[in-house]
C-alpha cells in the first residue's frame, strides 16, 4: 500500500515543523505523537524517504538515523531491542580486539545512549553494554551535526555478535536513508540558488538570465533528479545493491550541486552568515557515512568486474 | 500462440515470454549476436526480424487495436526493446524512428496511424524525420521550407538536413512553413520521399555510416490527408513528438548501454584501475533507466510531460558518454585494432553525438533552467 498524496502533503508539513523545532531529546516522542508507527505500517519506504529528504532540506541535526537503524537491526536480529542505541563506524580509527578486550568506537547523534550499544568492527555488527563507554563531542567539518564520539574497551565475553544479515540490512538502510538526506540537500540548495539569481541584479538584469549560470543550475538539477530516482527505488526495493548505487550517486549529485550553487552566489555565499556553507559542510559529513561517493564508485566497479553481470535496476 | 496484452499481468511478464519465444524459435537464430557496422546491411538483415516479430504478433503489443496492434500500453514496447537487448539482438533502426513518429500520429492523425502502422511495424516501410535545415538547427522555428497549396494537396519547396535514416526511407515526417514567420506558421506533414520533386542524399557521419541525409524538395506533392494535425499546428505536433524522442528513445538506449557494458566486462580481464569509471558509468546508467522508465509510465497513462523530458536527454548524454568511455578504456588497446570489434568502434564513435543530436546539451540545459527551474529569460 502507498501513502496517498494528501496524507503525504500533511506529513511533509508536520515533519518540517518538527525538524525546525530541532529538539533532539523529544524528537522520537514527537514523531510518535504524529502517528509515525501507523504511517510506517502503511508505507515505510515512502515515509522514511520523505522524513530524511526533509531532514536534509532543513539541515536538522535530530537523531532520526539511529532509531531507524536500530529498528532495522531489530527486524533482522531478535537479540536487538528498544534499549539499544547504534554507533556509526568511527572516522578516527579502526577498532581492534587487543587481548581479552574489544575496542569499541563509534559515532552517535543521540542525546542519551540506551543500556546497550550496537557497534561496527569492520563490517561486523556487535552489541555490548553502554555503561563503561566514554562519550565526548566530535568536532570537525560540521559541528552543527551534533555528533559525539563513543569509545572504550569492554571484555570480549560481554560482546555479542549480530548476524551477518543484520549487518547487511543496517548498512543498506543507512545508505538509502543518507541518500535521501543528500537528495533533500541537493534540491534545497538548487532551489535557493534559483531564487537568489532571480533577485540579484547586475548589468541592469537579474543574473539568472545569464546562460552561464542557467547551465550550472540545470546540470546540478539533473544529477539531483537522477539521484532522487535511485533513492526512491532503493527505498521501495529495500535491497543492498540499489542502496549502494543510490548512496554513491546521491553523494556525487549533492557535492556537484554545492559546487555549481556556490559559484552562482559569488562572494555573498562565501560568508559565514550565509546559510550555504552549513549545507556544504553537512554534505561532506553525510557523504563520508557508509562510504563516500568516490569509494563507492570503485566498489560498484569492482563488484561488476567480479560478477561480469550488469544488474538492471528498476523493472517495468 | 498469438500473444495479446490480456495474457500478461505486467510488461515484464510479456518480456520474459518473448525471451522464451525468441530463444526457441529457429527463425530468430540469425539475429542473436548479429553485429555489423553497416547501417544499410543491418537494416536489410533485421527487416527479417521485423517480419518475424510482426507475423508472430509480438511486436503488435503496446499498439492500439484500431491501428493494427494487439492492445496494451507503450510499456509493452519498452519491454520488447529490453528483451531484444538482453538477448544481444540489435534493435532494427526503423523501430527507433517509428517509436518517435507513430505516437504523434495516434494523437493528431489517427486515420494515418490506422492505415500505415502495420507496414511500418512489419518493416515494409521506413520513415524518417525531417525537421532541421541548413539555417535552422537549434533555432528550429526559423525554418524556411515552404508548404504551398496545390489542387487536392500541397507542394514542398526547400531543403532539409540531418534526416535520420533518410536515404533508406520511403516517407518522411516533415515540418514546413505554411504561413507567416515564427511558431504559428508551421505545419507537420507526411511526405513520400521516393517521388519526383524529392531528392535524398546521404551524409556520412564520423563513425563512417550514413546515419542521416539531406532532402531537397522541389515540388514534392503532399495529399491533403497527409497533413498531421491541422494547418498551423506544426509546432504543437513537434513538441508532442519531442516527449517521445527524449523519453522513449532514452529507455531504448539505456538497454543498449547495459548490454554493451556487460559484454565488455565479459570479454576483458578485470582491472582495478577501471573500477571507478565503470562504477560511475553504471550509476548514471541506472539513473537514466529509472528516469526514462518514469517517462514511459507517464506516456503510457497518457499524461503530458512538458519540459521535464529535457532532464531525460541530459541524463542520457551523461550516461552515454560515461558508458562508452568506460567500455573503450576497459577493452584496452584491443578496442582500437581488433577487427572483430569494428561494429563496437562504430557505436563508440556514434556515442560522441549524444550532446549534439535531438536538441544539443546547451539547448536542453537552457530549457531545464527556464521551463523547469523557472529561471528568468533574457
Amino acid at each position: 500500500m502507498k501513502l496517498d498524496q494528501d496524507t503525504l502533503d500533511m506529513l511533509r508539513i508536520s515533519l518540517r515543523a518538527l525538524m525546525r523545532e530541532g529538539h533532539n531529546e523529544s524528537f522520537v516522542g514527537r514523531l510518535e505523537e504524529l502517528g509515525w508507527e501507523e504511517v510506517l505500517k502503511v508505507d515505510a519506504a515512502t515515509a522514511l524517504r520523505v522524513l530524511f529528504e526533509i531532514k536534509g532540506e532543513t539541515l536538522s541535526s535530530v537523531d532520526a538515523l539511529g532509531p531507524e537503524l536500530v529498528r532495522v537491526a531489530c527486524l533482522t536480529d531478535p537479540s536487538v531491542g528498544p534499549n539499544h542505541s547504534i554507533l556509526l563506524p568511527s572516522p578516527l580509527s579502526n577498532p581492534g580486539t587487543p587481548g581479552d578486550t574489544v575496542k569499541v568506537e563509534g559515532v552517535t547523534s543521540a542525546t542519551n545512549l540506551g543500556s546497550q550499544v550496537i557497534f561496527f568492527t569492520g563490517e561486523q555488527l556487535s552489541t555490548c553494554a553502554s555503561s563503561h563507554l566514554t562519550i565526548s563531542p566530535l568536532q570537525g567539518t560540521d559541528d552543527s551535526a551534533n555528533r559525539r564520539l563513543v569509545y572504550g574497551e569492554v571484555p570480549i565475553a560481554s560482546v555479542a555478535r549480530l548476524s551477518a544479515e543484520a549487518s547487511t540490512a543496517v548498512v543498506a538502510a543507512g545508505r538509502r536513508i543518507i541518500a535521501s538526506e543528500l537528495v533533500g540537500i541537493g534540491r534545497h540548495v538548487v532551489a535557493s540558488a534559483v531564487e537568489y539569481t532571480a533577485q540579484r541584479v547586475q548589468y541592469g538584469k537579474p543574473i539568472g538570465v545569464f546562460q552561464a549560470l542557467q547551465h550550472r543550475l540545470a546540470s546540478a538539477h539533473c544529477l539531483v533528479v537522477g539521484a532522487g530516482n535511485l533513492a526512491t527505488e532503493a527505498a521501495e526495493q529495500g535491497d543492498e545493491w540499489t542502496a549502494l548505487v543510490a548512496k554513491c550517486l546521491a553523494g556525487r549529485a549533492a557535492e556537484n550541486a554545492c559546487t555549481q550553487v556556490q559559484q552562482c552566489y559569488g562572494a555573498i555565499g562565501f560568508t559565514w552568515e550565509h546559510e550555504f556553507h552549513r549545507y556544504l559542510r553537512r554534505v561532506y559529513i553525510l557523504d563520508r557515512e557508509f562510504g563516500d561517493w568516490r569509494t563507492l564508485e570503485h566498489e560498484i566497479g569492482d563488484r561488476l568486474q567480479a560478477t561480469r553481470v550488469v544488474p538492471r535496476i528498476g523493472a517495468l | 500462440m498469438i500473444p495479446d496484452a490480456s495474457m500478461f499481468n505486467s510488461p515484464s511478464a510479456y518480456g520474459d515470454a518473448l525471451r522464451i519465444f525468441l530463444s526457441q524459435e529457429p527463425l530468430a537464430t540469425p539475429y542473436i549476436g548479429y553485429h555489423t557496422p553497416s547501417l544499410e546491411a543491418s537494416t536489410k538483415h533485421l527487416s527479417g526480424l521485423q517480419s518475424l516479430l510482426f507475423d508472430s504478433g509480438w511486436s503488435r503489443l503496446g499498439w492500439p487495436e484500431k491501428a493494427g496492434g494487439f492492445g496494451g500500453d507503450p510499456r509493452f514496447r519498452a519491454a520488447m526493446f529490453q528483451t531484444l537487448w538482453d538477448l544481444d539482438i540489435q534493435i532494427p533502426e526503423p523501430y527507433t524512428t517509428l517509436e518517435i513518429l507513430v505516437p504523434v500520429l495516434l494523437v493528431y492523425s489517427p486515420h494515418l496511424a490506422e492505415t500505415l502502422l502495420p507496414g511500418l511495424l512489419r518493416g515494409d516501410d521506413i520513415w524518417s524525420q525531417a525537421f532541421s535545415e541548413p539555417d535552422a538547427g537549434s533555432d528550429l522555428a526559423s525554418l524556411r521550407t515552404r508548404l504551398e497549396p496545390d489542387g487536392d494537396g500541397y507542394r514542398l519547396y526547400g531543403q532539409k538536413v540531418w534526416s535520420t535514416l533518410g536515404h533508406l526511407s520511403n516517407r518522411s515526417v516533415l515540418l514546413a512553413r505554411s504561413g507567416g514567420p515564427g511558431h504559428k506558421g508551421l505545419t507537420m506533414v507526411l511526405v513520400d520521399v521516393d517521388q519526383e520533386g524529392a531528392e535524398v542524399r546521404p551524409i556520412t557521419a564520423q563513425d563512417g555510416e550514413n546515419h542521416f541525409s539531406e532532402i531537397f524538395l522541389d515540388g514534392a506533392f503532399v495529399p491533403a490527408d497527409r497533413v498531421i494535425g491541422q494547418l498551423g499546428q506544426g509546432w504543437e505536433v513537434a513538441m508532442y513528438m519531442l516527449q517521445w524522442e527524449r523519453g522513449a528513445w532514452g529507455w531504448l538506449q539505456q538497454g543498449r548501454f547495459h548490454k554493451r557494458l556487460e559484454q565488455a566486462l565479459q570479454s576483458a580481464s578485470s582491472n582495478p584501475r577501471h573500477s571507478a569509471d565503470i562504477g560511475a558509468a553504471y550509476a548514471l546508467m541506472s539513473a537514466l533507466r529509472l528516469q526514462t522508465r518514469h517517462t514511459v509510465e507517464c506516456l503510457a497513462r497518457e499524461e503530458s510531460l512538458g519540459p521535464e523530458v529535457s532532464v531525460d536527454k541530459l541524463l542520457l548524454i551523461d550516461a552515454e558518454l560515461a558508458a562508452w568511455d568506460a567500455i573503450r578504456y576497459h577493452l584496452g588497446e584491443r578496442f582500437e585494432v581488433d577487427p572483430s570489434l569494428d561494429w563496437l568502434r562504430h557505436d563508440f564513435m556514434f556515442s560522441r553525438a549524444a550532446p549534439i543530436y535531438g536538441g544539443s546539451q546547451e539547448i536542453q540545459r537552457t530549457l531545464v533552467a527556464q521551463r523547469v527551474l523557472g529561471m528568468p529569460r533574457g
